[in-house]
């Protein structure tokens, strides 16, 4: 169900990019245009996605391999964490937001004891804080009150 | 006289210092060694030429060879020219033949450098010659070819795999036309503006679709399932080795030449080429050590080949060369023609410094072989917080851009259930590499020519390049009809 | 390998207290109370190694040394500056620890496409830094070797579509053709490239006529006679290339200039006394002499008429209106 859905996704996104590339135009005055290529591209991916969409059994995956209930709720937990700290890194600087992501990522995924994460937390927070920031000069993001 | 310039205590201090940075840097996912260059570039201020610049190239070529350590070991590549020796690196390391992997691949980095140096210290005014005369329409051959070699990539679905090939160009087009400097597909952000950060690609992509794929499961407490069977290389895999490692050098050399190459696009192409005349294909995928071999000394030779062109006539063919031009330019100065008569001291110390950086570098990764094949039993539910760490701080370290982050994110899903579709990605990075530079070359040659399309007949080399991209890839399809007679489209 | 880590930490550590013992007194002077308590960071829009890079490193290692205040050089890259600009005008917090070392390339940015979400009235100019002068190249081969520039400049209107020359679009490069050609009735045949370097080496294999760039993108091809500078888009006579005439005195105008003018600047509302304290270190720094030798090798070089400014903000803000008309006289802008 969700290979169909991906052919189908394929054939609009193909679909997508011909018409915004005729927009923007194929041809200028000194040959291809910004569009050119573009629209070779999106022919090619209608084309392969209209393949995919009209002979299913020839490409299709036998039994791929999805993950099961708790499986989706790991995975789910990462994804999480890393939209976590995206959307936290500006706002509270690294050290923080790199902690809290940590923490919970440990927590969800693992299910480890709560002693266990925080140490690993602290561990590789700091680790990565010192090589970069303090070693290498780079400068991560800082938390509101300076650091 | 390179050497007895080489032979004071700062400057081996400093190339030994590179080394070591290089091959970490090469480890740790996410960074590269452009991140590293930036963030040691203000050191070198201080200190004396060679040594400032051997320090940086060291720090270059290290990283190729660090960057195969996380690819065989948890199929996470260290940056962006170490993602072809996850293929079969890691799936050797999943047979207990990390061993092996990690020590062919420093071979390999280690046989690749020193050769291709020493074509850099013989050849190099014959080939800036030539580089110079390499216009649009010649590179717009060899991004041609480059493509081609990308079909040879496809193990699977071909349709698929065009598929690839299309929506990498697509994404590479995403940012300013620079033709015309109009924005395509960008969807009014002016993040996108300046184009998607390949690191977040590559990350996201490999990166953290592993992690995701690996957390379905009650985390395996280490990686390695089967035992490990010894720490070095067999006798086999020396023999099937050999030959894969020279046409690697050879090939990355080359690459490194031309613009817009470099290790990123050798150890693809290289991947390609010992896959199109092995005897039995089939292994690629599955734990073949040529997919290793070819590629880590194709990506080391590269960093030598992208040297000459910056050395010579002090054009960078990539990023990475591109700050090393200006660690020079600061020191005043100015690599060119005259570079090598001007400061012949200062062009033979560098490169003797890279002679000695290559052999740092085995002495180096031969010993920590064995350390790193004991990292893999150290229970991932430790380290994948780590790794994840280190992938986001490199994946944002590129432009100090939070969107880069996002991009991580996306890739990372779409990879996932790509994954899962059996859906391949070498295809896509290298169209995603070569896009750019094939389009533009394209552009420059049509408003260059007076003709039109005829400028690539008229023009021998160009005409050369693209005659044998088109033989090649009709090749292809006649492979495919003889190996897979199922008819797999 | 910490062990080396701390290694290179000390040397570090050690130089940058060497720097602090040469702060200057005037710049002591002006320094308010509790600023700056954390590193101060310097803004590059552009990647690391590229000209501006260096030119920030370089300002930043001499601010440090007469300020002994610490300095961070940060790369906002993406969107050739756009994505930078756009951070330094609207993100960035306007409390004197974000200074952003740019160009006036943000003129471009800010007229033409910052579509209205921020406007150079959001950036204060505080010090100029350098310039750097387009130039035109010819090779030393091949049928324009030794003609002057207002010769190839005749041939091109001669036979319009011909001459071949390097521009990158969307900026001055462009710019300077428009205006030659609008001159002079010219026609180039203009080939694109992503900046000044490529299309010079393209000019080496023969790909092109005439190429355009800086001093310190052509100086090693110039001193291994295989490029000639030809023409200098700047007010008056550069000291690196005093035997080369200037478009203004081939055309007796004053209004064909185009160079890289580079400046500092800050978030808009950033507090008065700061603004001042910044202003001095970054003044005062550019006239270290050790400094000028360093611009001197990237072939950087001082604009007179700016390098003595009292209001630099206002001058600044006159040469971007100069260009916002050109922008509006070349059909670029609509009004």
């Amino acid at each position: 169900m969700i290979e169909r859905s991906i052919n189908f996704v394929w054939l609009l996104v193909g679909f997508a990019t011909m018409v915004n590339a005729w927009r923007i135009g194929l041809l200028g005055s000194m040959g291809p245009d910004s569009g050119f290529f573009p629209m070779i591209c999106g022919a090619i991916i209608t084309l392969c996605g209209l393949i995919l969409v009209i002979k299913p059994k020839k490409n299709h995956v036998e039994n791929p391999d999805w993950p099961k209930r708790s499986a989706i709720f790991r995975i789910l937990g990462v994804l999480g964490g890393l939209v976590a700290m995206a959307i936290t890194l500006p706002l509270l600087g690294f050290a923080i937001s790199a902690a809290i992501t940590t923490f919970v990522l440990l927590q969800t995924v693992e299910r480890s004891r709560i002693i266990e994460s925080v140490i690993v937390t602290l561990a590789s927070v700091i680790f990565v804080m010192y090589i970069f920031d303090h070693l290498l000069g780079m400068s991560l993001p800082r938390s509101p009150w300076g650091w | 006289m390179g050497f007895s310039v080489l032979f004071t205590a700062e400057n081996l201090y400093f190339c030994f210092l590179g080394s070591v940075v290089g091959t970490l840097v090469g480890v740790l996912p996410g960074i590269g060694p452009l991140a590293a260059l930036a963030l040691l570039l203000p050191v070198t201020f201080q200190l004396a030429p060679v040594a400032g610049l051997g320090m940086l190239a060291a720090i270059f070529y290290g990283a190729m060879y660090g960057g195969s350590t996380t690819s065989i070991l948890v199929n996470i590549p260290g940056e962006a020219a170490s993602v072809v020796t996850a293929i079969d690196g890691h799936q050797m390391a999943r047979q207990g033949r990390a061993g092996s992997a990690l020590g062919i691949a420093a071979i390999g980095s280690f046989v690749a450098g020193t050769l291709a140096l020493v074509a850099l210290t013989f050849f190099s005014p014959l080939l800036s010659s030539v580089a110079i005369r390499f216009g649009p329409p010649e590179n717009f051959g060899l991004m041609v070819l480059g493509l081609v070699t990308t079909l040879y990539m496809i193990g699977g679905s071909k349709v698929k795999g065009v598929l690839m090939i299309a929506m990498g160009f697509l994404i590479a087009i995403i940012g300013m036309d620079i033709v015309n400097g109009r924005d395509r597909f960008t969807l009014g952000n002016i993040n996108l503006s300046g184009g998607i950060e390949i690191l977040s690609v590559v990350i996201g992509l490999y990166g953290v679709s592993e992690i995701l794929l690996n957390c379905e499961t009650i985390l395996k407490n280490q990686v390695l399932t089967e035992k490990i069977k010894g720490l070095w290389p067999t006798f086999s895999d020396w023999k099937a080795s050999w030959k894969p490692m020279m046409r690697g050098s050879f090939l990355g050399f080359f690459l490194g030449l031309v613009p817009g190459g470099g290790p990123v696009t050798a150890s693809f192409v290289s991947y390609a080429l010992e896959r199109r005349i092995a005897k039995n294909p089939e292994r690629f995928g599955k734990g073949a050590i040529e997919g290793i071999a070819g590629p880590e000394a194709a990506n080391n030779a590269a960093v030598s080949g992208s040297m000459i062109p910056l050395i010579t006539l002090g054009i960078p063919g990539n990023a990475v060369t591109a700050l090393l031009l200006g660690a020079l330019v600061i020191q005043g100065i100015q690599p060119g023609p005259t570079f090598i008569t001007q400061r012949p001291d200062l062009f033979w110390g560098f490169i003797a410094s890279m002679y000695v950086g290559n052999v740092f570098l085995l002495l180096l990764n031969l010993p920590l072989v064995g350390i790193w094949v004991q990292c893999l039993r150290i229970p991932y539910r430790i380290l994948f917080p780590l790794i994840l760490l280190l992938s986001i701080v490199g994946t944002y370290s590129a432009n100090k851009n939070v969107f880069d982050l996002w991009i991580m994110l996306g890739f990372g899903v779409a990879g996932y259930i790509l994954r899962k579709l059996q859906y391949e990605f070498a295809p896509f990075l290298i169209a995603f590499v070569l896009a750019p530079m094939l389009e533009q070359s394209l552009r420059q040659s049509m408003v260059m020519s007076p003709d039109g399309l005829l400028i690539f007949m008229t023009r021998p080399v160009a005409a050369v390049i693209i005659f044998l991209s088109v033989v090649l890839a009709i090749l292809v399809f006649r492979q495919r009809k003889l190996i897979q007679p199922r008819g797999d489209l | 390998m910490k062990i080396i880590k701390s290694t290179v930490t000390l040397l570090l550590a050690t130089l940058s207290s060497i720097a602090i013992s040469q702060t200057s007194p005037d710049v002591a002077k002006l320094k308010p109370a509790g600023f700056p308590t954390q590193p101060i960071e310097f803004t590059v829009v552009y990647p690391a190694g590229g000209g501006m890079d260096l030119t920030t490193r370089l300002v930043a290692k001499y601010s440090e040394k007469v300020s002994g205040d610490k300095i961070l050089v940060n790369n906002r890259t993406g969107g050739a500056g756009m994505v930078g600009h756009t951070y330094i005008a609207t993100t960035a917090k306007p409390d004197g620890y974000t200074v952003g070392i740019i160009a006036n390339l943000v003129w471009g940015d800010a007229i033409l496409r910052g579509e209205g979400k921020w406007s150079l009235n959001d950036i204060e100019t505080i010090a100029y830094i350098n310039s750097d002068a387009l130039t035109w190249v010819s090779s030393t081969k091949g049928p324009f070797k030794g003609k002057t520039a207002k010769e190839i400049i005749q041939t091109a209107k001669d036979k319009p579509g011909t001459v071949r020359i390097a521009v990158v679009p969307g900026s001055m490069w462009e710019y300077l053709v428009d205006q030659i050609e609008q001159k002079t009735g010219a026609k180039f045949l203009r080939v694109p490239f992503q900046g000044g370097k490529p299309g010079i080496v393209a000019m080496l294999g023969d790909n092109v006529d005439v190429a355009q760039g800086f001093y310190g993108e052509f100086r090693s091809f110039m001193d291994a006679g295989d490029v000639s500078p030809i023409a200098v888009a700047s007010s008056s006579r550069i000291s690196n290339l005093n035997n080369v005439p200037t478009f203004n005195e081939i055309y007796s105008t004053n209004d064909i200039v185009w160079n890289v003018i580079r400046f500092a600047v800050v978030p808009k509302g950033t507090p008065a006394d700061r603004k001042s304290y910044l202003a001095a270190i970054i003044s005062t720094a550019v006239k270290d002499p050790e400094l000028i030798q360093d611009f001197a090798k990237l072939g950087a070089y001082f604009d007179p008429s700016l390098i003595k400014s009292t209001a630099i903000a206002k001058d600044i803000n006159d040469m971007a209106m100069r260009e916002r008309n050109f922008y509006i006289s070349t059909g670029r802008l609509k009004q």
